[in-house]
């Protein structure tokens, strides 16, 4: 009688419960890798589109300003006005932000313009739930916290 | 086997995911690195000469020296007698949160030449305190909040309705609520190292006292070094 070679129903059931072991330790990596990722690029995007409209602020100074009692804007010399109303930031009456800003200061320090955005969405930075905040000083070339 | 293979090449994917995140990590920690240099370099021209590392010193009765800065690196500590040729000193007590070094007393009254580095604090974080009255600093854990400014329009002003500890952290009082406030801390996971030494009239290192100093600011990422800036400042502006 011929006899056929062939994996037991054993066998099948321990390959099958350690390949849905494998996938589900590698599905839960993926997920949390992810999350951490989009974070970080969030992070990234953000931090160029601050500051982008931190240069643009600080290039309306060049003529002068003064800064609004609020922290919240500036008057320029030339009359125009920097304005942060309602999750808008607004130069000109013309928009810094795409993106909704949570909160906006500004101040000066020794002569020098800081200013300050608190953008939406949050991080887990060492462990701790925060909202994305950046900061930027007149003639520095980067910044972040 | 074909089970194996895929797991296999997703397990791949997802180092190269977690690779691109660590660059993307390194990346944001260096803007912030690169910004705490920059500032620490600016905050130089407003620290006066004789209080940046080294300095010339002399002791009270008692033997104390108080340092020009807090915070000074205990590792990094020389104490030398000028005295014709330096010899060094020990010193007998180290209070690095106070800035302050004990001496033989002795030596009291006798110039003594102090090299040191120590941490400075980041300045600064700018934040419009919520109506729950707390601010999340961004520089954990805090080491030390140096000061607190409230700005009014185009003035800051001290800021005086706060308490600090290293236990309970940093609480703000009713008053400091809408307001917005600039906090001068030190926190340790981003750390500025600063170290000094004197130079000659040719900008090479020498050990006694000259009009020209060369400072080093070294930025720390938990414990590890990112990178360093060097001024050089003088004893007249």
């Amino acid at each position: 009688m011929k006899t056929r070679r062939a994996f037991t129903l054993i066998e099948l059931s321990i390959s099958l419960v350690l390949v849905g072991l494998l996938s589900s330790v590698t599905m839960n990596l993926f997920r949390s890798w992810n999350a951490i990722y989009s974070s970080l690029t969030l992070q990234a995007q953000r931090k160029m589109d601050t500051r982008r409209a931190a240069l643009r602020i600080f290039n309306s100074t060049r003529g002068g300003a003064r800064i609004l009692p609020d922290q919240r804007g500036l008057a320029l010399a030339d009359g125009g006005q920097l304005r942060w109303s309602e999750g808008k930031l607004l130069l000109r009456g013309q928009s810094l932000f795409h993106e909704p800003l949570l909160d906006f200061c500004i101040i000066r320090r020794d002569g020098i313009l800081h200013v300050a955005f608190v953008v939406e969405g949050q991080v887990v930075y060492q462990g701790r739930k925060r909202a994305l905040r950046y900061e930027y000083d007149q003639g520095f070339g980067q910044g972040n916290l | 086997m074909i089970a194996l293979a895929l797991l296999g090449f997703l397990l791949e994917s997802q180092l190269a995911i977690f690779q691109s995140m660590k660059t993307l990590k390194r990346q944001l920690d260096y803007g912030a690195a690169a910004h705490n240099a920059e500032v620490q370099l600016k905050r130089f021209e407003h620290i006066p000469f004789l209080d940046l590392p080294p300095q010339v010193l002399k002791p009270d009765r008692q033997g104390w020296l108080r340092l020009g800065q807090l915070d000074f690196d205990p590792t990094t500590l020389e104490v030398q007698l000028l005295q014709g040729k330096l010899e060094p000193v020990v010193p007998l007590h180290l209070d690095p949160v106070r800035g302050r070094i004990q001496v033989p007393a002795a030596l009291a009254g006798q110039r003594l030449l102090v090299n040191y580095a120590y941490f400075a604090c980041d300045r600064s974080e700018t934040q419009r305190v919520p109506q729950s009255g707390q601010i999340d600093l961004a520089n954990q854990p805090v080491m030390r909040v140096e000061k607190i400014l409230q700005a009014h329009g185009e003035e800051l002003v001290p800021f005086q309705d706060w308490l600090w500890s290293l236990e309970s952290g940093l609480r703000l009082g009713p008053s400091a609520r809408g307001e917005v406030l600039v906090v001068d801390y030190r926190g340790q996971n981003v750390g500025n190292r600063i170290s000094g030494m004197f130079l000659d009239d040719s900008l090479r290192r020498q050990l006694a006292p000259s009009p020209l100093k060369l400072l080093t600011v070294r930025e720390l990422y938990a414990g590890h070094e990112a990178f360093s800036v060097s001024a050089v400042r003088t004893a007249t502006p």
